[in-house]
């Protein structure tokens, strides 16, 4: 019995010892980059598992061999391979959540592969989520992957924050020299290929010495990172130094790979970057249509790569002026971007619910648009391919909006806002271009005011996002989630629906949520009607609704100042006029110098800036013009129009017009109230007086300021509401009863965060409950019916400026808060001056009744103050400017 | 439009040419090549038909060159010649800016081809080959200098520019060299220009553009006034004397309209017509109404 239980024994030992020698040669085998031995050893160990109901041991090869399948770019099996495994843990091995973290971070390696980043981000983060956040191997991988993702969704301060999470907790396990902190190295290079090329370079420098020491000279890391330490000697400009790392890579590629592979096409893209480079346009050319091949052999007609390289091959087509191939290139970029088979007619549109890469499709877009452009000037001179390139432009503008959702970070808003703000200035011009046809003179005036529209319209979706506020009117938040949920499923069923096109439990299911979608959304357009105008402004004011609601003498001057030139829609009842001017190099120098000049009083040097900036700005205005409503754009914020001067006649703008301001048209037309005052119209003001918050001076006139306007409206017989000192607080603003007199008068500082807009505040008393500050996040959550909110305090009408998205300040969260018309201020004002001015306007208001504007008041409030010589100085009278109509 | 409504060749040359390309967006080309075909009806019977080809080459952004080699053919009464036309040269400069739109200035020269004395058989000049009038001649047979300058911008183009002939021709024209024309009082109206030396011309152009994406159209005028007397040889007096009623102004109404086929191929049409004219025009130079029809290519 004794020799018996011997034996077994010595079989048990034999047989684990074997399973043991089994896993360990495939582990070898896998640290060899023989992935296809280590695949066999690894299944052939899994099969003995699984004979002997080791259920983790059995995963966990499992799991080996999908990562092998992976490293063979065997993607589609190592998808099905995954799947059968989640399937697997899902029956009989709940316990080992490790190994659910590793399926998903393979699985979303397999989708960043296949070029499904969005669904790779679903599997990584899943992965992320289960790993322990203690210092592991696994976790620092999937925080790499991550970084490689963000990276090419141009989300480049997210994806540097992951990249040195993984180098962090790699160096902690594994030392400096390691090969996993060489990969992270690596991806650090990536990330500043282009912003900063040299210390790319050494980080690549860094992580090839690890890989040669480890791997040896022909490794595929080894490879790829002479490729990139090319390219960023590229970008710094040395030719040869590119070429020859390049060659070198190639060499390598050569050695290890008989076939095609991804890889070597990569290479040839490079290659071709550098033939571009040094003006070698047809080697370039060459190298291109090699890669182009190659990639797709490799993976069809139907891929991100694929796109790409039409996008290069386009790129070189147009630096040689073969505009019209350009443009069949990009085309076929765009076609192998999407589901939809290919057509060659590049004047058909494109339908573009299926892609597989925004970016490379927004690039595409972009260069179609700009490629047709260029045919036209330069070559055809074809309307259609005018009207074309505005198609292709509204195209790409829709395509940036999806993407504003899925852009994380501020920098990479901000870049969005740049390529927005390209389509804008170019459709315009087209436009401008198009409308001096006699057959499209209408039609195209009309889309330029879209245009225009559109691009004030981004700045909506934007406030939003940054300011994050707890309540948007009233929306309960499980309605949000609901929206927020269906719209993830929707994205992730689209790009599962790629890969499968015909199979119909997804196509029902897809069918399935957009009904969902359709029927929440009718729900809230319904019931949470100021909610759907806040998130979804696509009901944007048309121009023939616009030119209806401008009395005669009335004008809109619409800007929006682009890279190159400004552009500026004058628009009356009944004509718009486009004009494009190209910007002068000291542009940017007059509107802070006016700032400057005004601020310190320097009268002569006002007057010298603010005449240029008037002949500039100001286009040759309708004679019958009495009032012109201003929506800026960029830098115009900062500047109020009162001020330009006439220089043949010697008269401020004020004294000729009356001014107002917009952000949009179609917030502007929100804004038409009726101006009557009847006994029932009254004024709530606030005014702290004294502050606790340190750096904030006592404004002892602004007590004053509000008992004048106090007794102003109570000797017309109006009610009036009135917080002072410590009982203006921010529980007496929120209170329902502040928000529903006609005017709400704010007598106190203000600031406005430039970095961060939802950290601009109206300084108040602190109480209890809260400290003091009315936050703009929580503004958005107010809900006032006032006809006018005044901000009598120093430069609440600024905001942060961002490139074609336009000003976030405490402004755009009153006016969702319901204010029809705002007074603010565009620069720290004289406490005294101020006051004169605000009784002044409000006398003003109330004297005349509704046969006077707000504009007209504010106007008149002005002039007499300058003509008044203690306050004849721009400084005391133009700061406050009316947001309204 | 060669030697044009009642020009001597100048209203077409460099910046005074009618119908210039202008754009800020468009990318003009350097080079041009056009063919032109022009009939022009004068005051009497002959037809002027002709076949110019013109080159043009910018050098930079703001010099340009211009050759034109009109081949002729005309037909009347009196009989009907043809051959190589004079031949333009000039220069153009753009010099500046005023008002959005560009100065330039010209300077040029024609240089004949012949010496304006073609001779013609026919039963009319008794089977004996016989001096035709200037309106016969293809060449007006002597240098000329040509200088101008112009303005133009998206609408408007106003030219100015001179023309001096330096030399005279050979053209020994006598009314009795037809004696056996019908109708005699026919070949009188063909006016002496016995080794004409042409008084100098002053021309200045106004034209309103129309210009759309590919196509344009003008409305211009063209007053030409010669301002000094054209001088012949008189054989009777054995001297050279200046002839009356020889200066004074020529005006023309013109209208084009032009076609871009693409930014290298272009047409275009024109149309001149005679609004007033010189009593007295030894030179030929009068037209009725001109109608011209160009294609360039540009590269």
């Amino acid at each position: 019995m004794r020799k018996e239980l011997f034996f077994l024994f010595l079989i048990s030992y034999s047989v684990l010892f074997a399973q043991q020698e089994l896993y360990e040669e495939a582990d070898r085998f896998y640290a060899k980059n023989d992935w296809s031995a280590a695949y066999d050893l690894f299944s052939e160990s899994s099969v003995v598992f699984l004979q002997e109901t080791k259920w983790n041991d059995y995963i966990h090869c499992n799991v080996r061999m999908a990562d092998c399948l992976l490293r063979m770019t065997l993607f589609q099996e190592g998808l099905a391979l995954s799947d059968s495994i989640l399937n697997f843990i899902k029956k009989w091995s709940s316990s080992d959540t490790l190994m659910l973290a590793d399926v998903n971070r393979i699985k979303g390696e397999i989708w960043l592969n296949l070029g499904n980043n969005e669904k790779a981000l679903e599997h990584l983060h899943i992965a992320e989520k289960i790993y322990p956040k203690t210092i592991n191997l696994p976790l620092a991988e999937c925080y790499n992957l991550l970084g490689i993702i963000y990276w090419n969704n141009q989300n480049q301060s997210i994806s540097r924050q992951y990249h040195q999470m993984a180098l962090e907790i790699k160096s902690k396990v594994v030392g400096d020299n390691s090969l996993t902190v060489a990969d992270s190295y690596n991806n650090l290079g990536l990330l500043y290929t282009n912003s900063n090329p040299s210390l790319a370079y050494d980080y690549f420098e860094k992580a090839l010495k690890t890989y040669e020491n480890q791997l040896g000279t022909l490794h595929p890391k080894v490879g790829y990172c002479l490729i990139n330490m090319g390219k960023s000697q590229l970008n710094s400009g040395w030719i040869d130094q590119a070429q020859e790392l390049i060659i070198k890579a190639e060499l390598i590629w050569g050695e290890l790979y008989k076939y095609d592979h991804p890889a070597k096409a990569f290479t040839f893209l490079a290659k071709g970057e550098v033939f571009e480079y040094a003006n070698d346009q047809n080697n370039a050319l060459l190298s291109y249509e090699t890669a182009l091949q190659m990639y797709v052999r490799l993976f069809g007609e139907k891929h991100p790569e694929v796109a790409n390289t039409y996008l290069k091959i386009g790129g070189l087509f147009q630096s040689k002026s073969n505009f019209k191939n350009a443009v069949l290139s990009f085309q076929r970029a765009i076609y192998s971007n999407i589901r939809s088979p290919f057509v060659e007619n590049i004047y058909s549109i494109t339908p573009l619910d299926d892609y597989f890469n925004a970016d490379i499709l927004l690039a595409s877009l972009l260069s179609k648009a700009k490629a047709l452009e260029a045919l036209h000037f330069e070559k055809s001179l074809k309307i259609k391919d005018l009207k074309q390139a505005i198609v292709t432009y509204q195209q790409a503008d829709t395509l940036l909006n999806k993407l504003r959702t899925i852009r994380k970070s501020e920098a990479d808003q901000l870049r969005l806002g740049e390529q927005s703000l390209l389509i804008y200035e170019n459709g315009i011009q087209l436009c401008e271009v198009l409308a001096l046809q006699p057959a499209f003179f209408e039609s195209y005036k009309k889309i330029a005011f879209s245009f225009s529209e559109r691009s004030k319209a981004a700045l909506l979706l934007k406030s939003i996002e940054d300011t994050k506020p707890t309540a948007f009117k009233g929306l309960p938040e499980r309605m949000q989630l609901q929206e927020s949920k269906i719209k993830d499923s929707l994205a992730l069923i689209a790009l599962v629906r790629l890969k499968d096109p015909t199979n119909k439990s997804y196509q029902q299911k897809e069918f399935a949520l957009n009904q969902a979608y359709v029927s929440l959304q009718n729900d809230i357009k319904l019931n949470y009607p100021d909610y759907f105008e806040l998130k979804y402004p696509s009901s944007l004011i048309g121009l023939d609704d616009f030119q209806k609601l401008l009395k005669e003498g009335e004008i809109a001057l619409t800007y929006l100042e682009g890279n190159q030139s400004l552009i500026v829609l004058l628009i009356s009842s009944d004509e718009i006029e486009i004009v494009v001017k190209p910007l002068p190099v000291e542009y940017k120098k007059w509107i802070p110098g006016l700032r400057n000049s005004i601020s310190y009083q320097l009268d002569k040097q006002t007057r010298k800036i603010s005449s240029e900036l008037y002949n500039f700005l100001l286009p040759e205005l309708p004679k019958n013009t009495s009032k012109i409503i201003i929506i800026p754009d960029g830098k115009l914020h900062q500047l109020p129009f009162e001020v330009l001067y006439d220089i043949t006649s010697n008269k401020w703008l004020i004294e000729n017009y009356e001014i107002s301001y917009a952000y949009s048209a179609t917030l502007w037309s929100k804004t038409i109230t009726e101006n009557t005052l009847d006994e029932n119209t009254g004024i709530a003001l606030a005014a702290p007086v004294e502050f606790n918050q340190s750096g904030l001076v006592t404004l002892p006139d602004s007590e004053k300021e509000t008992q004048d306007l106090k007794y102003l409206f109570l000797s017309h017989r109006m009610p009036t509401y009135q917080v002072l000192r410590e009982k203006a607080t921010e529980e007496s603003i929120k209170n329902a009863n502040f928000g529903k007199y006609s005017f709400l008068h704010f007598a106190t500082h203000g600031v406005v965060d430039m970095q961060n807009p939802s950290r601009s505040c109206i300084y108040l008393q602190p109480d209890s409950v809260n400290d003091g500050q009315l936050f703009a996040g929580e503004i958005y959550g107010l809900n006032f019916t006032s006809k006018l909110v005044s901000l009598s305090a120093c430069e609440t009408g600024l905001g942060q400026f961002a490139s074609g998205e336009g000003i976030l300040g405490l402004t755009r969260a009153l006016t969702f808060a319901g204010a029809k018309q705002l007074l603010v201020s565009l620069w720290s004002v004289s406490d005294e001056s101020t006051a004169q001015l605000m009784v002044g306007f409000y006398t003003n208001v109330i004297r005349n009744n509704s046969e006077t504007s707000f504009s007209q008041a504010l106007q008149q409030a002005k002039l007499d103050l300058l003509h008044h010589d203690q306050w004849k100085k721009p400084y005391y009278w133009a700061p406050f400017i009316l947001i309204g109509n | 439009m060669g030697q044009g409504c009642s020009d001597a060749g100048f209203c077409t040359m460099g910046a005074m040419r009618p119908n210039q390309a202008y754009s800020k967006r468009l990318k003009l080309k350097l080079r041009s090549i056009e063919y032109n075909f022009y009939r022009g009806q004068s005051n009497l019977t002959p037809v002027i038909y002709a076949h110019t080809v013109e080159f043009n080459a910018s050098i930079g952004n703001s010099i340009s060159l211009q050759v034109k080699a009109p081949f002729m053919h005309i037909e009347g009464n009196l009989g009907n010649n043809s051959g190589l036309g004079d031949i333009s040269l000039s220069t153009s400069r753009t010099i500046g800016k005023w008002k959005e739109g560009n100065i330039g200035i010209t300077v040029g020269a024609k240089i004949p081809t012949n010496n304006s004395n073609a001779e013609f058989t026919s039963a009319e000049s008794g089977n004996l080959p016989a001096d035709l009038p200037m309106y016969y001649q293809t060449s007006l047979g002597s240098f000329d200098l040509v200088a101008g300058v112009a303005w133009i911008n998206e609408k408007w183009l106003l030219a100015t520019g001179i023309q001096i002939a330096l030399t005279e021709n050979k053209n020994e024209f006598k009314w009795g060299e037809w004696p056996a024309y019908p109708d005699p009082m026919y070949v009188r109206k063909y006016d002496i220009a016995n080794h004409l030396k042409r008084g100098t011309d002053v021309m200045v152009r106004i034209e309103r553009s129309f210009r759309f994406l590919n196509f344009d159209y003008s409305l211009g005028l063209l007053p030409i006034y010669r301002v000094s007397k054209d001088e012949i040889f008189n054989t009777t007096l054995e001297k050279r004397e200046k002839v009356d009623q020889t200066t004074g102004l020529a005006l023309s109404g013109l209208t084009s309209f032009g076609y871009q086929l693409s930014i290298n191929h272009g047409l275009r049409l024109v149309y001149g017509y005679k609004l007033t004219d010189r009593e007295i025009n030894p030179d030929g130079l009068t037209r009725k109404n001109v109608l011209s029809f160009t294609y360039a290519y540009k590269f």
